[in-house]
């Protein structure tokens, strides 16, 4: 591998940055992140040790590669093995942790160094400001999870949120969960008093949540007959999927039983998919098509700096559009470890993006969501 | 969703009770789900019923008959199957790779494997042969007083009234040992089929009934959901033995359900696997030949099988290194595949070895060896000794050891699960690794090549199955 200095490095770095940065307003061509995504994987290749004895095992050269396809996927599990750096692992500022639900003994690690970092706190910045808060600088952000500073381990879903919370809570935004001896208890009755509290001042709350805790949220408020019209802007994110956690609804469910709940109209309901092994996130795009006046099926869009394929379970080739099959995410921010992660979550492209079904029956439940083991409403 | 069905069938069979008495549910099996099957929604009041009529169908005939008879009857069923135009063969081979999604290969292979169980040699019925080396004793002993052989007394054998058989569905041939087990010591059976494979059972006792309808009478096949305790728990009441296939789970919580009186026979979750010794790498040819042996061991019963290896150990110093074995397993592995497809797996198992395949990948000293563009089969030479199980579904670890001695300490995390070993040693070897293997827990050490294949009357999981459903063993001393 030639030509991988410091230049190409600072020059590679600099186009992704601005393809994270300015991407959506000026657009990134597909010969701009084929470019892009190709040498990235030369100086991936040429700093990660076992990447590299990977790709050469597979007898792929670098440098022959003309398309970003033809990059290979890195397997989720092998984050459960071995660092994947394109640094020495003592230099790196996060140690991410997946949840590890099937298997607490054995979870995956995402270490990021301080470069990384600031690929992927930007990338968390500018996915949310786009597909979340497109129409607000600010407000008041319930998040249904401990202050990430609080989290007994790096997990990234909670870093995420506190991401947000940072740039675009107000000052009243509050995390209503708490680590607890058995796992994470949410504030139940401070919840239900803030939703109050919104519908009477009328000031728009930005709920965030894990998909199963939304679930046993309108559960419980089922059970007990509560019902909100929250004010117009009032949002609903929800990530994870349920993980065996609490009933499954299909999207299509929750989000008409979130409404009937809370008043938040199906749009303002996003759901989101992040990876620990990734480190861009990806969004519902409804609530931006909505403010667009734009109307298109529900899916998670790619990112200028974004591509996620299906690949045949058998084959590992990619699939035509709308056919089922395992995803494969190409993430440029994921600058520090590998860009190409295939993940055994089912799903199939669409429109310029993708969707996600859920975990293939007979893997291991997992994904980014927090780590609730229950959530409880606490009625004191 | 519209339906496309092409056929249903019956996956019961319930003697005494007419089509109207129960009601039914379909479970639909086929990638376009081109095949279901018809099963009972069974409650406690019908199973009662059915219970009281094969008891006493059995009353009435099957006790009466002498077990020479019931062995010809059941010689004349296996002969029938023998004949490739037998309708219900037939059916099997057609319906069963859509069930199972075992290759129409495998499932011929499976059902030719358990027909060996009937056939004749050297004018010999191999079940005479199982019965002699079940009892111990002339077979006659479970129709009337003998000798006991080589003792001073009479001797009588008593089998169950009523047995009740909790089938798994990894193994279509399964369910058939056992049924036919217990109409040789005369009992009443039920047998509830499981959900992956309700039907093969069926076909048999339907093949029962085209020789001897009364003798078919005896049995009854149903469904229902495992663990529905209230038919259960009448099921379990009645028995008086319980033979129950299944995981660690299934048989703890059958454990606790069945009444004082009733004798369980568990056949849990087992472990296999195969060892080669330097003395078979002596040179390619004979490397090769036991490397499609032990291919073939690997991918009969797509792996499920209790008996099929999770791994082999191979001797290093032989001419062949056991890293050259993984190569000619691997080109084994293609052939058998050629032959005997593996069947097709459902997504999450794709992706499962996809993922476990992808980890290797990044793995130092190992060496990966795999199908071209499917899961089809995969070889894993891996130099790190421990036990580790497979995935299934024609995965397989080959890993190197100094000598076969070794072994027992790399096993012994999983003693407990042991079953079968398949091998490829001399004979002074071959005796004394066995005898390691027996003290710690494997119960058939089989030649490689032969582990899908148990010979006639050995022993199964450790015991005699047969003799074992023997609820009584009268003596006359005079």
């Amino acid at each position: 591998m030639s030509g991988i200095d410091s230049e190409f490095i600072r020059k590679l770095d600099e186009d992704i940055l601005e393809a994270i940065e300015h991407g959506y307003e000026r657009g990134v061509s597909e010969s701009e992140f084929n470019d892009m995504a190709i040498r990235l994987f030369q100086f991936q290749y040429s700093a990660n040790k076992p990447l590299q004895k990977y790709i050469q095992r597979k007898g792929i050269n670098p440098d022959n590669i003309t398309s970003w396809e033809e990059i290979p996927g890195v397997v989720a599990d092998v984050f459960k093995d071995i660092p994947l750096t394109c640094f020495p692992v003592e230099r790196a500022e996060r140690k991410f942790m997946t949840s590890g639900t099937k298997n607490p003994g054995k979870r995956g690690l995402h270490y990021i160094d301080a470069v990384g970092m600031h690929f992927w706190r930007r990338s968390v910045y500018v996915t949310a400001k786009h597909y979340f808060f497109p129409d607000v600088d600010k407000m008041k952000i319930l998040a249904l999870s401990p202050p990430p500073e609080t989290m007994p381990y790096d997990m990234s879903m909670a870093v995420g949120i506190g991401e947000w919370v940072e740039n675009f809570g107000t000052e009243n935004s509050e995390y209503l969960a708490r680590v607890g001896e058995r796992g994470i208890d949410v504030n139940g009755r401070r919840f239900v008093e803030l939703l109050k509290e919104s519908e009477k001042t009328g000031e728009p709350v930005a709920i965030v949540s894990s998909s199963f805790g939304c679930v046993h949220f309108l559960d419980q408020c089922k059970n007990i007959g509560l019902k909100f019209n929250l004010p117009k802007g009032s949002r609903s994110l929800d990530g994870g999927g349920y993980k065996g956690k609490s009933r499954e609804l299909t999207k299509e469910e929750l989000y008409s039983s979130l409404k009937e709940t809370t008043g938040i109209h199906e749009a303002y309901c996003v759901n989101l998919l992040g990876l620990t092994e990734n480190a861009t996130q990806f969004f519902d795009n409804t609530l931006l098509n909505s403010l667009e006046g734009k109307s298109e099926l529900r899916y998670k869009p790619n990112h200028p700096w974004t591509r996620t394929i299906a690949v045949d379970p058998e084959t590992l080739e990619r699939l035509p559009k709308g056919k089922i099959g395992l995803l494969r995410h190409y993430d440029l921010a994921n600058r520090s470890s590998v860009m190409a992660v295939q993940t055994d979550d089912l799903g199939y492209e669409v429109g310029s993006g993708f969707e996600i079904i859920g975990r293939v029956k007979g893997g291991e439940p997992r994904g980014c969501s927090l780590d609730y083991n229950e959530f409880v409403i606490v009625q004191k | 969703m519209v339906s496309t069905l092409k056929y249903t069938f019956d996956a019961f069979f319930l003697p005494g009770i007419s089509e109207s008495e129960v009601k039914y549910e379909e479970v639909v099996y086929g990638d376009k789900e081109e095949v279901s099957v018809r099963v009972p929604i069974m409650t406690p009041e019908v199973l009662k019923k059915v219970i009281i009529s094969v008891k006493e169908s059995r009353k009435q005939n099957l006790s009466k008959r002498s077990v020479g008879e019931i062995v010809e009857v059941l010689d004349q069923v296996g002969s029938n199957w023998e004949d490739r135009n037998y309708e219900l063969r037939k059916k099997a081979l057609a319906v069963l790779p859509k069930i199972t999604r075992f290759s129409p290969q495998m499932i011929e292979v499976s059902i030719n494997g358990v027909l060996e169980m009937f056939k004749r040699k050297d004018n010999k019925s191999n079940l005479t042969r199982m019965l002699w080396a079940e009892l111990d004793n002339d077979p006659k002993c479970l129709d009337e007083f003998i000798p006991k052989r080589g003792c001073d007394y009479l001797v009588r054998a008593y089998g169950p009234e009523f047995i009740v058989n909790i089938f798994s569905g990894n193994v279509p041939a399964l369910p058939i040992v056992s049924l036919t087990r217990g109409l040789l010591v005369k009992s009443a059976q039920l047998g509830k089929v499981a959900s992956e494979e309700p039907y093969f059972a069926n076909l048999f006792v339907k093949s029962i009934r085209d020789v001897d309808e009364e003798i078919a009478n005896s049995i009854a096949l149903t469904y229902w959901k495992g663990g529905d305790e209230s038919v259960e728990n009448v099921a379990f009441a009645e028995a008086d033995v319980v033979v129950a296939y299944g995981g660690v789970k299934t048989i703890e919580s059958i454990k606790k359900r069945i009444p004082h009186k009733t004798k369980l026979i568990p056949y849990g979750h087992k472990m296999s696997f195969g060892v080669i010794g330097k003395e078979y790498l002596i040179d390619e040819s004979t490397a090769r030949e036991v490397a499609e042996l032990a291919a073939l061991d690997t991918s009969l019963y797509d792996q499920q099988g209790c008996l099929s290896p999770q791994l082999w150990y191979v001797e290093k110093n032989g001419n062949i290194s056991p890293e050259k074995f993984a190569e000619f397993l691997a080109e084994e592995m293609e052939k058998v595949n050629q032959k005997l497809p593996r069947g097709k797996i459902n997504v999450g198992k794709s992706s499962e070895i996809q993922q476990l395949r992808g980890t290797y990948e990044f793995k130092d000293n190992v060496k990966i060896f795999c199908s071209q563009r499917s899961t089809d089969w995969t070889v894993i030479y891996d130099e790190k000794e421990e036990f580790e199980p497979s995935c299934s579904y024609r995965f397989v670890r080959v890993k190197p050891v100094d000598d076969v001695s070794e072994v027992r300490g790399l096993v012994m995390p999983i003693a407990e699960y042991l079953q079968t070993i398949g091998v490829a040693l001399y004979e002074d070897r071959l005796l004394r690794f066995s005898d390691e293997m027996g003290r710690i827990g494997a119960t058939n050490i089989r030649q490689v090549g032969k582990m899908g294949v148990p010979g006639v009357g050995i022993p199964h999981d450790g015991s005699y199955g047969l003799r074992d459903l023997i609820t009584r063993w009268v003596s006359i001393e005079r």
